[in-house]
């Protein structure tokens, strides 16, 4: 299954999250969405799809989602860091964030590239990461 | 979505929202100047 977007591509990581959260393994973000696909050339269409209907069994990774307790827990865990995602002017319109929470906007991890964006290479993100503490042998928990 | 495709697996995303967070004083919190203060710059 291959998701996309606008070109930002947070909506549809938001729907490969939750397609991935109910247990389908191949789902793919395309990079740079509909403005991408468009600038290169492809194929464009106005028609409406009609699907072959397929039966999709979920089943749930709960692993990937955190209670309130677990983010409890995980304030007093320093083997977990707790990722504050929001831009800085909705954290202050909203008055706050979770105790110890680090900020990594979900913006940091995309780049401008052409008329879209992109990630950012392996070495900037874990840069970033290293930043606050983060090492692939901890928890993370994003909020 | 970019950390996992990094490489992270132990990512999980908190099931709810600051919203249902602030509304109840047990959840503790920080304000947005000690967020900054604690985060490099970005």
């Amino acid at each position: 299954m291959v998701v996309y977007d606008i070109g930002n591509v947070i909506w549809a990581a938001r729907i490969w999250w939750a397609l991935r959260y109910y247990g389908h393994d191949k789902v793919y973000v395309l990079e740079g969405g509909a403005a991408a696909w468009e600038a290169a050339g492809k194929p464009m269409t106005t028609d409406v799809v009609e699907p072959i209907a397929k039966t999709f069994v979920p089943r749930a990774r709960p692993e990937m989602r955190a209670s309130k307790a677990q983010v409890h827990a995980a304030i007093a865990d320093s083997n977990t860091t707790i990722i504050e995602t929001r831009r800085e002017s909705g954290i202050r319109g909203s008055g706050g964030t979770v105790q110890g929470a680090y900020w990594l906007p979900s913006t940091t991890v995309f780049a401008p590239k052409d008329n879209y964006r992109a990630l950012i290479s392996e070495a900037e993100l874990d840069g970033y990461l290293r930043d606050i503490g983060v090492e692939e042998a901890g928890q993370l928990v994003a909020t | 979505m970019a950390l996992y495709l990094h490489g992270y697996d132990h990512v999980a995303m908190y099931d709810g929202s600051w919203t249902e967070w602030q509304q109840d004083d047990a959840n503790p919190r920080d304000d947005v100047d000690t967020l900054l203060a604690r985060s490099p710059k970005q």
